[in-house]
């Protein structure tokens, strides 16, 4: 082993997290990542020229030889996604928490390194988070992405559970992590993910999203989203909407009008959505108080019992509408139960009494309180269960993102980076080796 | 065969960390071990059940593994190889075509890596000298 320890204090290393909803990018050592990104981004295809094309046949001198290739533009980051516009698409570049769209990746890196961070690729070692459930070759191609092309002078890759448990100051855990695709549970134990215990469903934000999106159809409720108004009258609550629509509106795609309706919804489910402490009972919700939501277009309307069934789903699959859907699919605390038990029985009790709870979608009011009831109903009676959970907002959030700004920035980690010196001496499979 | 103790020599070279060392053959008979003050400690019986891990390897993980009477838990298992760990000491143990090469080591993860990377290398030399 050449045993290279890439140099320790006066450069700061980069952490890049990228989740389904958003992309978290920033230094180590800082408090909160610089940048966080819509892992959406808007791509425009270009009008097909035909004079360019019949002129690079010419030159070419061979007129099969010619590629009708358009220039897409790409618009990555808030501010430019939500503005409308013809032939824009919204694609992501993830799908169940792994890369799939290289291509769009490598936009949204580049976007980070240009207008987020303003460094040099070539000046700062990167720390990359992976899900638990990442394989060989999408890590030894992300590791190949960043050596050959970002030219990065060092790297690591390490799973997001991980990260989050050291954001929490522990290095043990049964880490529950429900984000906007995915609710997964993963035990961590002395820094290391127990990647075979890993359980995973595709519930999460997305998937209330949806519910919320059938309620409110099923309530004749139409949801406008913001770009399409122009203007609107105050109306009483409950009363029709009076609303103009926009004019000279170009023409959109499908996929812009879904992502700004599922923009709406979110705001909405941030706002209203709680969850009963214990199993849902009709008296609680008889009693609870109803929020008010005010519509884009003008419509305010109260919402009370909904309110509560809706994020229920994640705890009683009985709430969950929808066909066909329900196949292998797990409540929250089923997941977190059968993980620990897929764990060597030594370390049970310390998941148990080390459960936290990270990731946006556990920002619903009362989602550790809920999980607390619901899973001690689930381990054996003579375990302490303890569910821990950052108090605030952004740590949930960012958790993977801290967790690394943590570790990249810890003197005993800058022998553990994987220098390009190594890179060119071993090739990609060195990320298997030196990252597990 | 004293050629194997050779290998123990090369194996604790390529670590610091690595305290304790041994080749085993499938069947769990010890080809060379470490000896003196860094005895390897295992014994027979514990070997066999040890090298018999191997034919299961994704349920080790499940339940652990037991050497020199300490339980370790095993976090992660890959195509020929378990990594066990106990606090601050583990072992890595890699499988090669008749083989086993064991080593011992007490540090943190950084050095954990080195000491895989030696066990990995042992075992591949000898795999490709048929053993």
């Amino acid at each position: 082993m050449s045993g290279a320890v890439y140099g320790g204090d006066e450069v700061s290393g980069l952490v890049f997290d990228a989740g389904s909803q958003s992309f978290r990018v920033g230094f180590a050592g800082e408090e909160y990542p610089k940048g966080d990104i819509p892992s959406y981004i808007a791509v425009q295809e270009a009008l097909p020229d035909d004079t360019i094309e019949k002129q690079e046949a010419m030159e070419e001198g061979d007129n099969s030889k010619v590629q009708t290739k358009r220039e897409k533009n790409f618009f990555i980051g808030t501010t430019k996604i939500i503005v409308p516009r013809a032939r824009t698409n919204m694609e992501s570049f993830m799908k169940e928490g792994l890369i799939e769209d290289w291509e769009l990746f490598e936009k949204i890196v580049e976007h980070s390194y240009e207008n987020i961070l303003y460094s040099n690729p070539s000046e700062h070692p990167v720390l990359f988070s992976e899900s638990s459930w990442n394989d060989r070759a999408r890590r030894e191609k992300l590791t190949e992405i960043m050596f050959e092309k970002f030219q990065v002078p060092a790297y690591y890759l390490s799973k997001n559970v991980v990260l989050s448990c050291f954001a929490q100051g522990r290095t043990h855990g049964l880490m529950v992590d429900s984000g906007a695709t995915q609710t997964s549970v993963v035990p961590v134990f002395d820094g290391y993910a127990v990647t075979h215990a890993v359980v995973k469903c595709p519930i999460g934000g997305d998937l209330i999203t949806e519910q919320l999106a059938q309620m409110l159809d099923q309530q004749k409720i139409d949801v406008i989203p913001t770009y399409r108004i122009g203007g609107k009258e105050e109306v009483n609550e409950g009363e029709a909407p009076k609303w103009t629509p926009r004019k000279n509106l170009p023409q959109v795609t499908k996929s812009y009008d879904a992502f700004m309706k599922k923009m709406l919804l979110e705001d909405m489910a941030a706002t209203m959505l709680q969850l009963c402490d214990t199993s849902i009972d009709m008296d609680y919700v008889d009693k609870l108080p109803s929020t008010p939501y005010a519509f884009p277009n003008g419509y305010t309307k109260e919402f009370g019992a909904e309110r509560i069934k809706l994020p229920e789903c994640l705890f009683d699959l009985g709430y969950l509408k929808a066909e066909g859907k329900k196949d292998g699919l797990m409540t929250v605390a089923q997941m977190a139960a059968a993980s620990a038990n897929l764990a060597d029985i030594d370390i049970r009790p310390t998941l148990f009494s080390n459960v936290t709870v990270t990731g946006g979608n556990s920002l619903i009011l009362g989602f550790t309180e809920r999980l607390n009831y619901a899973l001690a109903t689930k381990c054996p009676p003579t375990i302490k269960l303890r569910v821990f959970a950052a108090p605030t907002q952004a740590e949930r959030k960012y958790g993977a993102w801290i967790g690394g700004s943590i570790l990249g920035s810890l003197g005993t980690f800058q022998q553990m980076w994987v220098s390009k010196a190594e890179y060119d001496e071993s090739g990609k499979s060195i990320v298997e080796k030196k990252c597990p | 065969m004293s050629g194997w103790d050779d290998y123990i020599k090369l194996l604790f070279g390529k670590s610091p960390a690595i305290k304790r060392a041994a080749i085993i053959g499938s069947d769990g008979s010890v080809w060379a071990r470490s000896g003196d003050a860094n005895a390897f400690r295992a014994t027979e019986v514990e070997l066999k059940r040890f090298a018999a891990l191997f034919n299961d390897i994704n349920s080790v993980p499940g339940t652990g593994a037991d050497l020199e009477e300490i339980h370790y838990i095993v976090p992660r298992v890959e195509e020929k190889l378990i990594f066990g760990k106990k606090e601050q000491t583990g072992f890595f143990a890699a499988k090669t075509n008749q083989a086993i090469v064991i080593a011992m080591y007490e540090g943190d993860n950084a050095q954990s890596a080195s000491v895989r990377a030696g066990v990995e290398y042992i075992a591949q030399y000898l795999a490709s000298s048929g053993y």
